[in-house]
């Protein structure tokens, strides 16, 4: 029976990659566009910094946070299969098979391990070494268990997970490890700890539900597009920030990219928010909440845009740079409020327009 | 009293309500009509949550300009309102309570059932379930008038009965939608036909 359930939940998970791709295909055009270069990019990247964890070039605190980015992604990334993994779109089905709960655990972990890019990069980037020398790359193995770890741990456990997460990131800050291996050692033991500690369940008990509080549950209920945008903006940045250390004559032109980046993915998460207001918009009308709506999509509008102002005046030292930046993104954003499907179009025509300012220049 | 004048709505190219004009003169109205004839799109129109190409809803002969002033005055249950999953049964009641200052139905809420599901998110709800969370959030906002979409529908028989009871008792103006026009009938409902007016 067990096996017959193994090959159940395999099927199942092709199938459900299968219906995605087929969904993907769908949208090719819009997905090659806005996705396609992106995707690969990030990868490349994602691969260039296990490259240089490879090579025990950072110090310990920036192998750590490059570590937390790595890990960081191949959480997004399993957060956007979990569906697949899972088999939700199934899940009454699957449940009605009755099978032991370890067997499902043991299936989701094994699914999410095994299919995972993060793990497979890694891996693919310890089998080019020579197995004579893994012995001095004992800290990419560590890091593999601990991308192991974090996989299994987000289906059993996000809080903790992305407890663990940032505990690296604070450990990161501190710099108390003399080497990485002892970090990542002190990091494995710490989640391991964690996983076995139960967390006390809390049961809060309230007769009061003010409309601040319900906001609080939405955001927290719909927080994974927002996580998303968030950590891959923050990730493309870190990278950018890297690549600008290693070569900065290229800084501007690092810099335009990354930030033309940044405006399509907030542009996106603008319209992201529009399908979730109409999604509930009879419910806000209903409660008069709709304004409340608004004020967290202009929050998000007012903070992407200070940010980008105040990274382009940074980097090219030229508040100009920035208030034209600010502008082009005011612009992505109200085509995507209001006609989301030329977002795409206004972004490759800002696109075109920096560049040649960039000559002009 | 209720009453809206050349009330018309599209939806694209489908016209679903053609310029209707219809006075709500009885407390208790039972709007009935074939599948798609726009009896939810007219509830939501009354209920401020939708707005018509043309034409009017007014209150006492007075136009109601505001959809604000139509959700204040009015309530609704409806399957066409997602009520977003992550909300518990009593953390919805609770919310109403707190943003409409009234008070939890107790009696209308144990009659029901429902303090046994008080906990679950109102996406793990059976239909009946789901149905009578909607019933007791509109009927506890005790507004000038109540709007209910399909209230039997799911519902079993003892949930019938107390709803029965429930809209008997209501003291305000009843405007409900339904596909069963006997069922309302025998409860003292004007019976509205869309179709008729299409």
């Amino acid at each position: 029976m067990i096996t017959s359930y193994i090959g159940y939940r395999g099927q199942l998970f092709l199938y459900e990659i299968k219906h995605w791709l087929s969904q993907l295909s769908g949208m090719a055009l819009c997905l090659v566009c806005l996705l396609g270069p992106a995707i690969p990019v990030l990868f490349y990247l994602a691969l260039l910094g296990l490259g240089m964890l490879l090579e025990q070039e950072m110090e310990v605190s920036q192998a750590l946070l490059f570590m937390v980015c790595l890990l960081l992604f191949q959480t997004v990334i399993l957060d956007l299969c979990k569906d697949a993994i899972k088999g939700l779109r199934f899940q009454q089905f699957t449940d009605s098979l009755t099978v032991k709960s370890w067997l499902v655990r043991s299936c989701d972990c094994f699914l999410a391990t095994v299919f995972n890019p993060m793990v497979l990069l890694n891996v693919l980037v310890i089998s080019s070494v020579s197995t004579a020398y893994w012995s001095q790359i004992d800290h990419m193995m560590l890091f593999l268990v601990l991308q192991i770890l974090v996989s299994v741990a987000i289906f059993l456990s996000p809080l903790k997970t992305y407890l663990l997460i940032t505990l690296t990131f604070l450990l990161s800050l501190v710099q108390i490890a003399a080497s990485v291996e002892i970090a990542l050692l002190a990091i494995l033991m710490l989640g391991v700890v964690l996983f076995l500690i139960p967390f006390p369940k809390l049961a809060l008990q309230f007769n009061h539900y003010p409309a601040w509080f319900f906001w609080l549950d939405f955001w927290w209920a719909n927080i994974r597009m927002p996580m998303l945008v968030l950590t891959v903006s923050v990730i493309s940045l870190l990278i950018a920030f890297g690549f600008v250390q290693q070569r900065p004559d290229l800084a501007n032109t690092i810099f335009l990219v990354a930030g033309q980046f940044l405006v399509l993915l907030v542009s996106g998460l603008q319209v992201e928010l529009n399908k979730l207001m109409q999604n509930n918009l009879a419910f806000f009308k209903l409660y008069q909440e709709v304004a409340g709506f608004c004020v967290v999509k202009d929050l998000v509008l007012a903070i992407a845009g200070l940010f980008v102002f105040v990274l382009f005046s940074y980097v090219s030292s030229s508040m100009l740079s920035g208030a034209m930046h600010f502008i082009i993104l005011m612009c992505c954003f109200l085509v995507a409020r209001q006609r989301p499907t030329y977002l795409l179009l206004t972004w490759l025509l800002s696109c075109v327009f920096v560049v040649l300012l960039q000559y002009v220049n | 009293m209720l009453s809206i004048r050349n009330l018309s709505k599209n939806y694209g190219q489908q016209m679903v309500l053609p310029g209707l004009s219809i006075e709500f003169a009885d407390s208790r109205t039972c709007i009935v009509g074939a599948n798609g004839s726009g009896k939810t799109t007219l509830l939501f129109i009354l209920a401020g949550l939708l707005k018509s190409d043309s034409g009017n809803v007014l209150w006492q002969e007075k136009i109601l300009a505001n959809s604000k002033v139509m959700t204040s005055m009015t309530a609704i249950a409806s399957d066409g309102i997602s009520i977003p999953g992550f909300l518990t049964v009593k953390k919805l009641l609770l919310l109403t309570e707190s943003l409409w200052q009234v008070k939890i139905p107790e009696k209308l809420v144990l009659e029901f059932g429902l303090d046994a599901h008080f906990n679950k998110k109102v996406n793990q709800l059976s239909a009946g379930n789901l149905k009578k969370t909607q019933l007791v959030n509109a009927f506890m906002r005790n507004p000038e008038v109540l709007l209910l979409d399909e209230p039997n529908t799911s519902l079993d028989e003892h949930s019938c009965e107390v709803l029965w009871r429930a809209m008997r008792e209501y003291p305000g103006s009843i405007i409900a939608a339904s596909n069963e026009p006997a069922l309302f009938t025998q409860a003292g409902f004007a019976i509205q036909d869309l179709t008729d007016d299409h």
